[in-house]
């Protein structure tokens, strides 16, 4: 078992110069971080909007190119949300409302250059240590993923669809029923054991199921449009210019303590199915703000408040990886959109990834810290910008991603059909999400429906003569302790958050 | 009094969510069921391709009789209930956000209707062209136009890159 673990970790090398030595890496890794900058601090852009809209684009494209594009959006996109959050009290993404708690003010006091210097050098530190600690344990976990059978990966699965439903919304009710649609929207077409059409309606095009692409790119993409665009809100702009970020590494060694605090809390959020970057930053403000020697000072513009958010949702992307791949059970929308894009590339995320793509994981872990440094470099230098993209009319920018959301679903496929199916799911996430049922469940439900029914299913026939060995299973059982525990311990900081 | 309760009751969304997933889960589980069967005894059922949507069926049906239940609960217990809601004025008062909302639907779904039928580049700009005067974009009619050229002669950029073969329309 072992073996696979060695050979992962002696990848590293290659994984480097795939990365670093390679222009075309580089540059889709900048256009990505620059795309994801314009994304993150324009208001009510999301990063999922951002990587949704470039997915179906990038079907055409070598995976070379595409994936440092995609990752790149979204470590930006991330990092950079909480720079708006500072300047205008409105969070670029929604991971950068706590950035909001000590950045608005520091930026009211004149401090807005080191707000957003703060901002800049927190996300990069905690995408850096995140995905350092995915370097590590991404490949030891994806091991250990390796004893899963057909009982364990169903119940891992299971319990993942629970958590997310349970933490993703305001109402854990809402997030299930929103996850058993997803579940049977990815029951429609053939069933995979016996080829029979579910749900078909004697529709041709339903038995090869639901697209993934336009489901996934209408439910994120496609209905934030809808949501954005129905409501006008103007926001004030501070001023007309903004020289460089300005940061001070002597914040480092000041807040060190911190800095790994909460990107240790970032990581083990980013574990947890459905709580992600909104909780996050949260959690990491609050337990900085009660150790630090500067209490009072926490609300009325401190650095180290923008620091602790920042390096704390920045740093759930390394805790993330670790489900989405080793066990293809996506905690987020992000993370969601992730997957399908790997399944879209002809990549199988979960147990088996780390025999049947060896390096995989470490060239993805190593992209993410390389993302993480160009989004340094790229959010410093248009730093003096953030003042003209903030002024960029959504009213211009959303209607242009509608027609390039439309341009790559009928790239991936060349069918009406799928447009449609794209129109559809826009409309039907702008409704669950008017009516408050978060969308992220119902899109794990659609990724990890079909992966479920089928691994159920078989275990049942394996253990159809000893039906109570399938609850006796020794990993079975762990699951469901640590899993339990991490409902909890979800919901201890979600209820704590709110509060 | 009674009777407006439950004008109430019924004028609550989530109620009548709850009442749509619930019509919805029973049609779920009726079709798993129909479903056929490979194995003999209830291996046959557990096997089959009927089970796993069966299971999402029943469980949906709870969680939507929770929900009713739970809608039903806050309406009743809850004393500040204004009995003298009136739906006109609350479509009155968001009339330019449902309006917007409503334009963006419809253009989006319009859009698609002609995607095969006009040149891309045409529609494409056509399609921008209105949003951004309906949206008010820029002020000034004519800047919203060239918005709009500008941006599908670039969409128009991106699929010659990409190579992705537009229908001609036509």
């Amino acid at each position: 078992m072992f073996e696979h673990l060695i050979r992962e970790w002696s990848y590293l090398p290659i994984a480097f110069s795939k990365i670093f030595l390679s222009p075309i890496s580089m540059t889709f890794l900048i256009i990505g971080a620059i795309l994801g900058y314009v994304v993150g601090v324009l208001p009510g852009i999301a990063a999922m909007l951002g990587m949704a809209m470039v997915l179906g684009l990038t079907l055409k494209l070598p995976m070379d190119i595409t994936y440092p594009l995609i990752l790149g959006i979204w470590v930006s996109a991330i990092a950079t949300g909480g720079i708006t959050a500072s300047l205008i009290n409105i969070p670029g993404t929604p991971a950068a409302l706590a950035t909001a708690v000590d950045g608005f003010p520091m930026a009211k006091k004149g401090k807005a250059r080191e707000a957003s210097g703060a901002v800049i050098l927190g996300s990069t530190l905690g995408c850096l240590i995140s995905n350092i600690f995915a370097l590590v344990g991404l490949p030891l976990f994806a091991t250990f993923a390796l004893l899963f059978g057909d009982w364990e990966i169903f119940l891992f699965g299971m319990m993942g669809i629970l958590v997310v439903g349970a933490l993703a919304g305001e109402d854990p009710i809402k997030g299930w029923i929103a996850g058993l649609l997803g579940f049977f929207i990815s029951s429609i077409g053939m069933d995979e054991l016996f080829a029979f059409p579910r749900f078909t309606f004697g529709n041709p095009y339903l038995t090869k199921g639901v697209g993934l692409l336009p489901a996934l790119i209408g439910l994120f993409g496609l209905s934030e449009v809808f949501i954005v665009l129905k409501e006008r809100k103007p926001y004030e702009i501070p001023g007309k210019k903004m020289g460089f970020a300005k940061i001070e590494l002597s914040w480092i060694r000041k807040y060190l303590g911190t800095i790994f605090r909460s990107s240790g809390i970032g990581i083990w959020i980013g574990f947890i199915p459905g709580v992600g970057e909104s909780v996050a930053p949260w959690v990491a403000y609050y337990a900085a703000k009660r150790s630090s020697k500067f209490k009072e000072l926490f609300g009325k513009g401190h650095v180290e408040g923008v620091i602790a958010a920042e390096v704390a949702n920045n740093a759930v992307s390394g805790g993330a990886l670790l489900p989405t791949l080793a066990l293809g059970i996506p905690g987020s929308g992000t993370t969601a959109i992730l997957l399908a894009y790997l399944f879209l590339a002809g990549i199988r995320p979960g147990p088996l990834l780390i025999i049947e793509k060896p390096g995989f994981l470490v060239y993805t872990a190593l992209l993410l810290i390389a993302a993480g440094i160009v989004t340094f470099i790229v959010a410093f230098l248009l730093s003096p910008f953030v003042i003209r993209i903030l002024t960029l009319p959504r009213e211009v920018i959303l209607p242009i991603a509608v027609s390039l959301c439309i341009v790559g679903i009928w790239g991936a496929g060349f069918t009406v059909h799928d447009l449609w199916v794209l129109f559809a799911f826009g409309l039907l996430g702008f409704v669950l999400r008017t009516r408050g049922f978060p969308i992220a469940p119902m899109a794990v439900g659609i990724l990890i429906g079909k992966i479920l029914d089928t691994h159920l299913r078989r275990s049942i026939i394996q253990y159809i003569t000893n039906p109570l060995g399938l609850f006796l299973r020794p990993i079975g059982i762990a699951i469901i302790v640590l899993l339990t525990l991490m409902l909890i311990s979800g919901f201890r900081m979600s209820k704590a958050v709110r509060r | 009094m009674r009777k407006k309760k439950i004008k109430i009751i019924f004028l609550n969304l989530d109620f009548l969510t709850s009442i749509i997933l619930i019509g919805f889960s029973i049609y779920v589980i009726y079709e798993s069921i129909r479903m056929p069967t490979w194995y003999k005894g209830i291996l046959g059922f557990l096997a089959s391709p009927g089970f796993f949507p069966f299971i999402v069926g029943i469980f949906l049906l709870f969680l939507s009789v929770v929900l009713m239940i739970r809608t039903i609960k806050k309406l009743n217990l809850s004393p500040n209930i204004n009995v003298n809601i009136n739906i006109i004025d609350i479509i009155k008062s968001k009339s330019l956000e449902i309006k917007r909302g409503i334009v963006v639907i419809v253009s989006t779904a319009l859009y698609i209707h002609f995607f095969k039928a006009l040149p891309f580049t045409i529609l494409t700009f056509i399609y921008l062209a209105f949003l951004f005067c309906f949206l008010k974009a820029s002020p000034k009619v004519w800047i919203n136009i060239v918005y709009a050229l500008l941006a599908s002669i670039a969409a128009y950029g991106i699929t010659q890159a990409l190579q992705i073969p537009l229908p001609q329309g036509w």
